[in-house]
């Protein structure tokens, strides 16, 4: 058990309340007070996230000697960028509620989710390019780019309970793991460093946080160290197979893969993939595969030592306990 | 037990140990990651697996699939009925020239794995073959000499063919050019529209050519060409999303996922076309006529599923490539019954009747 730095609870509220205040403002242009409903959709929004891709980003930029106001605009934009992405992500998948709170589309208007959505993007473009770095601008974009692609070919597999792990991976590569390469790659575009190898490293790395993530979030799903209390089978029952539902379907005859999905309890589920004792091995099975990009990402970890320079060294540090956090849920 | 893995550089001595094979007796590298790809110093990262941990299979299933060896033998078969009563059925030159076939088709197959691991485009693609390499069931070194070998004896069992009848020897030096310009301009441009024709051709009019040395051989190998040139189109469709997000260009690729299957269609109607026309020259009226009507309903059907479709990221696509596949093959099933019938059956009914 790492100490952690990332999620310490007692801590917790005092720090999302300053991260919020911290993220809100960057420029005096941010969130004008004439504009109905935003103010309030915005803090609703913010108030109840971890947070997590903002501490890693400051966390990254802490040892790089980032100066502060740089690292207060990489934390919005990453956090604008995010809740863009959830605002538009709930309506498209009419989820009624978002962190335990009704969803924004739903208690404010969906025209509004999707000005607020499409305003936190803009605002992101509007301070990154005040700060200057073209090359970080470009990418943001790139990264905008393909979680909305990563949006578009999920919404597409929707209903598809025949699809496979390797085709919701690219899915995921792009829809969830493209932020968690920006949060390790923009602090080192921010001050202009550019190292092709270097960058590679920080995207390979990226993409495995980014995909234990989610393979962590769809087990929560199956109520497998699900300590967030999220719904169970919340969604299959939407008509979403996520990776966990494909790894356990993907030797299953179509009639039993068929019976599979239509289960509207967790019993049930275990009941038609053959009992407990099944699906426990399946669960055990899942987290060996997922124990080997672990494993990669520890070695991709050694080759980044590398390419830092000694002072910054504390970024390995902070880096090690991720996968634990992430993909194991241990705090 | 916890996974060890390496990083090396491309054209470093350790590198060379671990894509070879070399670097051990007891386990295998299989890479699972490049670095900087295409760059000077490309890295890559090797997971090392013990060679009792892996699930081995009899590797060369996987290079002589029945798709594949379809692509040489149906033709032997097709001149062979065509000209049931020639004494080149049963002669040494046949033999030796299917022989000589079939060794070619391994030491190729051999050779693009080879290739295609070694550049990592094995890993791009999610249904490439059997992934003999990828899957550690053999090294490079290993197959590296199979290749050598199937490729000597391929040579030495085509001797015979061209002595039999040498002007065979055009049909060679445009497949070894063809080999050149489609192989090895498309590999280093990633274009494969190029090497998908260069194939068609080799296994076209080239491979008709070099079974029977005549003009209409032409024109059969044209239609078949058509034919390997779909299946490929087919096997790059269902690789959609990975070809297109790795900047690969083929004829399917050329345009957005919307019109992808449109090509795909084109492709195999004009392929319809050219076989019914080659077939009309040499099929009788009514098998011609029937047969046709199948496969228009058949096609037409494929189309609706074609057309269809919703994403290149969901399981419909495999769908849809299963089913084309199995038009491919109905084609080839039909054919082989027309011939089957004109050579065995339709003599004996002739014979009654008269």
């Amino acid at each position: 058990m790492y100490p952690s730095p990332w999620l310490d609870s007692k801590r917790k509220s005092t720090q999302i309340r300053f991260l919020v205040k911290n993220l809100k403002i960057y420029s005096e242009q941010d969130f004008p007070k004439y504009l109905p409903r935003l103010n309030l959709l915005f803090d609703d929004l913010f108030s109840s996230g971890k947070g997590f891709r903002a501490k890693l980003v400051q966390k990254v930029s802490g040892h790089l000697l980032v100066p502060d106001r740089t690292q207060q605009l990489l934390a919005q934009t990453v956090e604008f960028i995010h809740n863009a992405s959830l605002l538009h992500d709930d309506l498209i998948d009419r989820s009624i509620l978002r962190r335990g709170k009704p969803a924004a589309w739903n208690k404010y208007s969906p025209e509004y989710a999707v000005l607020a959505g499409d305003y936190l993007l803009a605002r992101v473009m509007v301070n990154l390019s005040t700060y200057g770095s073209i090359r970080l601008v470009q990418y943001t974009a790139e990264v905008i780019s393909e979680l909305l692609e990563g949006e578009w070919l999920q919404d597409s597999v929707i209903r598809d309970f025949d699809v496979n792990l390797e085709k919701l991976d690219r899915i995921h590569n792009l829809k969830t793991a493209s932020l968690f390469k920006w949060c390790l790659r923009s602090p080192f575009y921010s001050l202009e460093r550019q190292d092709s190898a270097l960058h590679e490293t920080l995207e390979k790395l990226g993409q495995i946080l980014g995909l234990l993530f989610q393979r962590s979030d769809d087990l929560l799903d199956y109520n497998i160290r699900n300590e967030e209390g999220k719904s169970i089978l919340g969604d299959l029952k939407s008509g979403y197979l996520n990776s966990f539902g494909a790894f356990v379907a993907q030797e299953l005859t179509a009639e039993k893969r068929s019976m599979l999905v239509k289960s509207q309890t967790l019993d049930e589920f275990k009941s038609h993939l053959g009992g407990d004792l099944i699906f426990d091995e399946k669960v055990k099975q899942f987290d060996q595969v997922n124990q080997k990009q672990i494993e990669l990402y520890h070695h991709l970890l050694s080759a980044l030592k590398d390419m830092l320079k000694p002072q910054e060294h504390g970024i390995l540090k902070d880096f090690e306990p991720l996968t634990e956090i992430l993909y194991w849920r241990r705090i | 037990m916890a996974s060890q893995f390496i990083t090396a550089k491309k054209g470093t001595p350790e590198f060379d140990q671990l894509i070879t094979g070399h670097f051990s007796e007891t386990q295998r590298a299989l890479p699972v990651q490049n670095l900087r790809v295409g760059s000077s110093d490309e890295e890559v990262t090797f997971e090392i697996i013990k060679i009792q941990d892996i699930k081995q299979k009899f590797a060369y299933v996987g290079f002589l699939g029945p798709k594949k060896i379809l692509f040489v033998l149906f033709p032997v078969f097709y001149f062979s009925m065509r000209d049931w009563n020639q004494p080149f059925l049963l002669s040494p030159e046949l033999e030796c020239l299917i022989l000589g076939l079939i060794l070619s088709l391994l030491a190729v197959q051999i050779k693009v794995d080879i290739q295609d691991f070694i550049s990592g485009y094995d890993r791009i693609r999610s249904n490439k073959g059997q992934k003999v390499l990828s899957r550690g069931w053999k090294t490079v070194f290993q197959l590296e000499r199979d290749f050598k070998i199937f490729a000597l004896f391929s040579i030495l069992f085509s001797i015979v063919p061209l002595v039999y009848q040498p002007v065979r020897v055009f049909s060679l030096l445009v497949t070894l050019l063809l080999f050149y310009v489609g192989y090895k301009w498309g590999v280093s441009r990633r274009n494969r529209l190029n090497r998908d024709l260069a194939l068609a051709l080799i296994a076209g009019p080239c491979l008709s050519f070099w079974i029977l040395p005549q003009v209409y051989s032409l024109a059969f190998g044209l239609a078949w060409g058509f034919l390997i040139f779909f299946a490929l189109q087919l096997e790059h469709f269902q690789n959609y999303l990975a070809q297109t997000q790795a900047g690969e260009k083929n004829l399917i690729t050329l345009k957005s996922f919307d019109q992808a299957p449109q090509i795909l269609w084109a492709v195999w109607a004009l392929m319809l076309i050219v076989y019914a026309f080659v077939r009309f020259l040499t099929s009788h009226i009514a098998w011609w006529g029937g047969s046709m009507m199948i496969l228009i309903i058949m096609s037409f059907i494929w189309r609706k599923s074609l057309i269809g479709l919703k994403s290149p990221a969901g399981s419909e696509i495999d769908k849809v490539v299963l089913s084309g596949n199995q038009l491919y093959y109905t084609f080839i099933a039909l054919w082989v019954a027309e011939l089957i019938f004109q050579a065995l059956v339709a003599p004996f009914i002739f014979a009654w009747f008269s």
